[in-house]
């Protein structure tokens, strides 16, 4: 479980984020923020869907709106969005469009006009398979465009390695959430076990599993040099650790 | 070659070709004494459903013309031509454009113009290639045979009986006598081609004022052209509407092949629109749908539906084709996915979870509507519950495995019942009107499930519904 100094680190570093996020950033706090334009993969269980949503709702911040992309394929599998569980998330379902697309190419299709449109806070996309093009593609999009676009991957699914970060969202007992940022392209990863406080709309820690070694501080964290490697919009960059 | 029908067990001609025609074959011989006249006939059975929609296709065809067309009978199509000719150079060239390219299409085909419905059917078939003028028509008609007043072929054969062979024998005849001797139908008839009783054409489709047209001298082959062909209806189109202050919900594309075949393409608005840019990028997902084929030598473009739309709200449409404007997104989207594939959520008062929440249109305001707050409900929901086998220790209590999609589960932790009462006054099968006992569970991995029970005792059956996050 957690150890203390870990614990004040952490404190600090949710300090360091209250006492202001750059702008484009979005702050998750106990999580790193996130940057509001690019793309970012999530994989994983109903747990991604869960933290997809999350982190939608508070990219639109009462205010934006979301365009969740569900292929009609995989209704009978995944079954339908449910507006009292996406709001037990986060997500006001009045801020959510929903798109069923019938192919993975209408799937692309929507999500990149939805972002190129610059109405949506955030484009959740559920895509089974992702071409490496399509991914910058929408990368690019996201970035131009100011917007989110937030892949939802099936379990193990293998990365694009395009987008600004990767998280694992899994089930974890005791309605706790896995979270593990796989991949970012500021260096930073970690794995946290959090849970979604709906009162406060934010991720309240339960333990956090330990950061990779050679990760940098954790003020890097969330304050990234505004540099090539953060946003930059070039090919896959390397992991630092 | 001729076409043949069967009646009372026997073959009959329907409809000859031009040859076997040549040979003496005509409507209403037997079969067997069209072969004498010509052994080596081909017979093919006469499908009336097939002449139907061959008519229908015509008709559409004639599109290009006039948007009023309809279907005659079995063997003809109605135009209306009023006030449409001068745009073909008059109605003498507009016939002979008319049968020139029903003929290249593979159609015999025969057409007059006069100023009724009745004339006009009358002049095609026993005058063909007659324009009559209005003041000249009694007189043209005078001279027809009395087949050409649409009558059945009993009242035919009565009339040639008593010598009136022709439409002008029937002039002087006293009214009351024609009535009384051969049915008001034939009075009827009588006045409808002279003009002196109205005949409505009831149009394949409504008549849409607001039709832009093109015809092109040299057919169009590329694709690229008829998208800018296109683009030039909607702006004409467009301008239009602005002076009227207009806008339209939606815009509907034919285009006329060399073949004789008509392309379709048809696009929606979700609020009324004049924007070109807006609608011509709406179109551009249907391109594929007005593919020129061959060639094709003609475009009509015409709104599906308007509504008032005064200028100021255009300011809010222009700015569609930019980026954030959400309506012009979201008709995009749907124009590609269809309407109902785009959609909002909104909450429904009902106790049975599936039916909780129902889709809506996306501009739909729901920012105040209430959803169910305090329960745990799931993210997902399957819309079929999927039945499961679960293993309890007590038949009224939460399960201890269960079995979904051919995975066992251990169940950890569960909470419930929840308690949802059937709603008897919307259920009519006697499964549907049980009570459910629903259950959160979770799994050794910590994957949360909504599951419920279904019945009481003995017959009560497990379902999985949903899943948590």
């Amino acid at each position: 479980m957690v150890q203390r100094p870990e614990l004040a680190a952490l404190k600090a570093r949710l300090a360091l984020a209250a006492a202001g996020t750059p702008a484009g950033l979005l702050p998750l706090g106990v999580l790193p923020a996130l940057p509001r334009a690019g793309l970012h993969e999530i994989e994983g269980d109903a747990v991604a869907s869960g933290f997809a949503a999350a982190l939608a709702g508070l990219l639109a911040g009462g205010r934006g709106r979301v365009l969740w992309c569900t292929p009609l394929a995989a209704l009978r599998e995944a079954g339908t969005l449910y507006g009292a569980g996406l709001a037990a998330c986060g997500l006001d379902p009045a801020r959510l469009i929903v798109a069923r697309p019938r192919q993975t190419r209408d799937a692309l299709w929507t999500m990149e006009e939805a972002l190129r449109g610059g109405v949506f806070a955030a484009v959740i996309g559920e895509i089974e398979t992702l071409p490496p093009i399509a991914a910058r593609r929408l990368q690019l999009a996201a970035e131009t465009h100011a917007t989110a676009a937030l892949l939802l991957l099936p379990p193990h699914a293998h990365g694009v390695g395009v987008g600004m970060t990767r998280w694992r969202a899994t089930s974890a007992p005791g309605d706790v959430w896995h979270i593990e940022l796989a991949r970012c392209r500021r260096g930073a990863s970690g794995i946290w076990l959090v849970e979604w406080n709906h009162a406060t709309h934010c991720f309240d820690l339960v333990a956090v599993s330990g950061e990779r070694p050679g990760a940098p501080a954790s003020s890097g964290v969330d304050r990234p040099p505004r540099g090539a490697d953060c946003r930059g919009g070039e090919a896959p960059v390397r992991r630092r650790a | 070659m001729v076409l043949i029908a069967e009646e009372a067990k026997r073959q009959f001609v329907v409809a000859p070709d031009a040859l076997a025609a040549a040979n003496g074959i005509a409507p209403g011989q037997t079969l067997v004494d069209a072969r004498a006249l010509a052994g080596d006939l081909v017979v093919a059975s006469f499908e009336p459903a097939v002449v139907t929609r061959a008519l229908d296709g015509i008709a559409q065809w004639c599109m290009r013309y006039t948007p009023a067309t309809a279907p005659a009978g079995d063997d003809g199509v109605f135009l209306d031509l009023t006030g449409g000719a001068l745009l073909f150079g008059g109605e003498t060239a507009l016939l002979a454009d008319l049968v020139a390219r029903l003929a290249r299409q593979g159609f015999t085909a025969q057409a007059a113009v006069a100023s009724t419905p009745g004339a006009a059917w009358a002049l095609a078939r026993f005058a063909p290639g007659t324009v009559a003028r209005p003041a000249a028509e009694r007189a043209v008609l005078a001279g027809l045979p009395v087949e050409a007043l649409r009558l059945v072929p009993e009242t035919v054969a009565i009339l040639r009986r008593l010598g009136l062979d022709t439409v002008g024998a029937l002039y002087d005849l006293p009214r009351a006598v024609l009535a009384r001797r051969f049915g008001e139908e034939l009075c009827r008839r009588l006045d409808r081609a002279l003009g002196q009783a109205f005949e409505p054409i009831s149009p394949l489709r409504e008549v849409p004022l607001w039709r832009e047209r093109r015809d092109f001298a040299e057919t169009l082959l590329q694709p690229e052209d008829v998208a800018a062909t296109l683009r030039r209806l909607i702006e004409s189109l467009c301008a239009r509407l602005a002076a009227e202050e207009l806008g339209v919900r939606g815009l509907e594309c034919l285009g006329f092949r060399t073949d004789g075949s008509t392309a379709r393409a048809g696009i929606g608005t979700s609020r009324p629109s004049r924007d070109p840019a807006h609608l011509a990028r709406l179109f551009a997902e249907k391109l594929s749908l007005l593919d020129p084929g061959d060639g094709m030598d003609g475009m009509v473009l015409s709104p599906t539906g308007l509504e008032n739309l005064a200028p100021e709200q255009t300011a809010l449409t222009r700015g569609g084709t930019q980026p954030g404007d959400l309506a012009a997104l979201l008709d995009r989207l749907a124009n590609r996915l269809g309407t109902t594939n785009v959609f909002a959520l909104a909450p429904v008062g009902s106790h049975r979870p599936e039916r909780a929440q129902r889709r809506v249109a996306p501009n739909t305001a729901t920012r105040n509507l209430r959803w169910p707050d305090g329960m745990r409900r799931p993210l997902r929901l399957f819309a079929n519950p999927e039945a499961i086998e679960a293993e309890t220790a007590a038949p009224e209590e939460a399960p201890l495995h269960f079995t979904w999609r051919r995975v066992r589960h251990c169940v950890h932790r569960a909470e419930g019942p929840e308690r949802i009462a059937a709603e008897w006054w919307r259920d009519a099968a006697p499964a549907a009107r049980e009570t459910r006992d629903y259950y959160r569970v979770e799994n050794e991995d910590g994957e949360r499930f909504w599951l419920y029970r279904q019945g009481a005792g003995e017959t009560s059956r497990w379902y999985l519904h949903g899943l948590f996050a």
